[in-house]
């Protein structure tokens, strides 16, 4: 056994901040917030990224755990107190130290703190109390801070911890109760929906006050958000949907992050993944979020208990499009804000953009193509001024024929160009690549049609 | 029919004002205008060219007018499209306040009419130097030299570096610190509780490259933490790219 006297904040850093990054939530948003001249660091309510890490997600907050040491056994993770990993732990003067000597150089927008459970879930939110108290208080940092809240902490901890950070977060974990009892043994539901209450509470308490003294102190100004694993149970997208609703209804959460599950350690509980983790399917997942809170849908509407999955070639909102086709086409200079956001291809800032640009005069297709709606998708769902765009059926298989972008079907093969030779001696499968090419012609001209114009020349053979 | 008039002005929000000042009788009477910010490459046939002064007095009545009647928000999509690179920003400019403006009009709605080609060029160049400008809040990089004053460089498209001032001003009222543009040799400085001051033809001195040449503690403390935070069963570099293009990377010093 060695027994490490100090470690240097290099190989903390690294230690602490490899084992933060399976948490998603690094988002910077929520609060604007100028400097007040003395100390320093502001925040701006859209968020800041600062750079993107190799797996394309954004580094806006320095993400790190106050300590990887865990009295948790929770099966998916990597500091599962039955792991032998190197354990480290920082001090609050080390992260403050840390903190500002990175936000100074403009690396980052703030602190993500979360922490594995060190003695008790107490004692563990009083050592990130500190540490964000001294931040706040000696080093007067008015950038964003992150932080989690453990499961199992004291409500007073809680508060406390509320009145200093931005956002706070208590991670759902898995969608399902029985779930949470299989990997999660020492953590349970009500430990976790309890401190998420309280915050919803406590905040809308809050914005009362503020409303009446401008100057009361802010609790948990950017809200509070939570993340749950997707794809380490066998739980389905309806059933992690809903879930999602509900805690945007019933607990007021800023944001729902969904987090797909990486096999960092193996046991028998949980799955094999060897395609890697189920990335298509989280994107599925955030894309039914975002139709949740900016478009209107009900969870009941994408999934139901007979088609409980989403459709891995499909967007969620084409999807729905192309089972709902009794509300097509739609009338752009007409139709009212909420069906325009029903169409695919057409986002929430262009469906703002024709509802303004129509009052000064009627929009055909090209002024729509300005305006941003993506006609490769949408032209088959909507009119302008009674006319279509191109004569297209409205029948769902045709739609979807033509839909299918040939990239999601084909993913990167290149076609490699070689002299002509008289001997067959390699097989020239470029067929599918062909059709595929047309389907995909940027003009937006639907395949069907773009095929129709060609059938009559002979097909010819790229190899 | 009016001969088309091209007014050259200086590649300036000012100059552009005053070319838009003075050439607004022509347009109104309904001749074509054109605003370049360059010499024209080739002369045009039934064209008058006429060279345009930069006038203050000119171009705050411009920039008042358009603030006062048009609206702050139309304000600052024109000052967003004037400090692009496109060639054609001072003639969408002007056709746009042509069309809102001119016979006693007063349209503030005007950038809601994006189906107006000028109109639909100046949102367009708003939201690219929005772009720009944003992504600069993140991507914009300090290191420490001597006495703790912070240093970084930046190489824009467009011609951002003052409007940087006010939000790192915010954020750093009490630092010491430079953002030097080296595209176009200027520099903005801000010291102690005081405003942003610009300095234009700037070349960084010997001893400053030189100085910039050596790793920080704190820089390598950063490499390494973007490193470990990349979770490597999630490896995509086509999506990292998308989000920095590799323009911006030159001095972001974690992609070196």
């Amino acid at each position: 056994m060695v027994i490490q006297e100090s470690m240097t904040i290099m190989e903390k850093l690294e230690i602490l901040s490899d084992a933060a990054k399976y948490d998603v939530a690094c988002t910077s948003s929520g609060v604007d917030r100028q400097g007040d001249g003395k100390g320093i660091g502001n925040s701006i309510a859209a968020g800041i990224c600062h750079s993107f890490a190799g797996d394309g997600r954004c580094i806006s907050l320095l993400k790190i755990l106050y300590t990887n040491e865990c009295v948790f056994d929770c099966k998916y993770c990597v500091n599962r107190a039955s792991n032998d990993v190197v354990r480290a732990s920082f001090t609050p003067e080390e992260v403050s130290r840390l903190t500002i000597e990175f936000y100074r150089r403009n690396y980052i927008e703030g602190l993500f703190l979360s922490s594995g459970v060190k003695g008790s879930p107490d004692e563990t939110m009083e050592e990130l109390c500190r540490t964000v108290e001294l931040l706040r208080g000696q080093y007067h940092f008015q950038g964003y801070i992150h932080l989690k809240a453990i499961p199992g902490a004291s409500p007073e901890l809680v508060e406390r911890a509320g009145y200093l950070a931005d956002r706070m977060s208590v991670n759902l974990e898995l969608p399902t109760a029985e779930g949470l009892k299989k990997l999660a043994p020492h953590k349970t539901r009500k430990t976790i929906l309890r401190p998420m209450k309280q915050i919803q509470l406590r905040h809308g308490e809050n914005k009362q006050e503020l409303a009446i003294y401008r100057h009361a102190p802010k609790f948990v100004p950017a809200g509070q958000s939570t993340q749950m694993i997707i794809g380490a149970t066998g739980e389905s997208d309806y059933e992690i949907v809903s879930v999602a609703e509900s805690l945007y209804q019933q607990f007021s959460l800023k944001r729902v992050f969904y987090s797909a599950f990486v096999a960092v350690n193996e046991d028998k509980d949980l799955p094999m993944l060897p395609g890697g983790p189920p990335l298509l399917r989280e994107h599925r997942l955030y894309q039914a979020d975002w139709l949740l809170r900016f478009y209107g849908f009900k969870a009941s509407e994408l999934l139901s208990e007979k088609h409980p999955n989403f459709n891995l070639l499909l967007d969620p909102k084409c999807d729905w499009a192309l089972s709902h086709l009794e509300y097509y086409p739609v009338e752009i200079n007409t139709a009212d804000y909420y069906l325009l956001l029903r169409v695919p291809g057409i986002g929430d800032k262009s469906a703002k953009r024709i509802v303004r640009a129509r009052r000064q005069h009627s929009l055909d297709f090209h002024d729509l193509r300005k305006i941003g709606v993506v006609l490769k998708r949408a032209l088959y769902f909507i009119t302008c001024n009674g006319k279509m765009m191109y004569p297209t059926k409205l029948d769902e298989d045709y739609i979807l024929r033509n839909m299918l972008d040939p990239k999601e079907k084909q993913p990167a093969e290149e076609i490699t160009y070689r002299q002509l030779s008289l001997f067959d001696d390699q097989s020239t499968d470029m067929q599918p690549m062909l059709t595929g090419g047309m389907a995909g012609m940027s003009s937006g001209m639907p395949a069907g049609i773009a095929a129709g114009m060609t059938t009559a020349a002979p097909m010819r053979r790229r190899a | 029919m009016e001969e088309k008039l091209v007014l050259i002005c200086s590649d300036s929000m000012e100059g552009i004002f005053t070319a838009v000042y003075d050439g607004w009788r022509h347009g109104a009477r309904g001749g074509q205008v054109e605003i370049r910010t360059g010499e024209p490459e080739s002369l045009e046939l039934f064209c008058r060219y006429e060279n345009i002064e930069t006038d203050q007095e000119k171009a705050v009545k411009v920039a008042r007018t358009i603030g006062s009647k048009l609206g702050e928000e139309t304000y600052e999509h024109i000052c967003y499209a004037l400090v692009s690179t496109h060639p054609d920003k001072g003639t969408a400019v002007y056709w746009v306040l042509q069309k809102a403006l001119a016979g006693g009009r007063c349209n503030k709605r005007i950038m809601e009419d994006l189906a107006d080609a000028n109109v639909s060029l100046v949102f367009k160049l708003h939201t690219k130097v929005w772009h720009e400008y944003h992504r600069f809040f993140g991507f914009l990089r300090f290191r420490e030299i001597g006495g703790g004053v912070l240093f970084a460089q930046i190489s824009p498209d467009n011609d951002i570096l003052v409007m940087l001032g006010p939000h790192f001003a915010d954020r750093f009222p009490n630092e010491q610190w430079m953002i030097y543009d080296e595209k176009r040799h200027k520099v903005l400085l801000h010291s102690r509780g005081e405003a942003c001051t610009l300095r234009t033809d700037v070349e960084l001195s010997k001893a400053y490259r030189e100085e910039l040449a050596n790793k920080e503690e704190y820089e390598e403390l950063w490499k390494a933490f973007c490193e470990s935070v990349t979770v490597q069963e999630r490896k995509n570099k086509r999506l990292q790219q998308q989000f920095v293009p590799l323009k911006f990377r030159t001095n972001m010093l974690e992609f070196h």
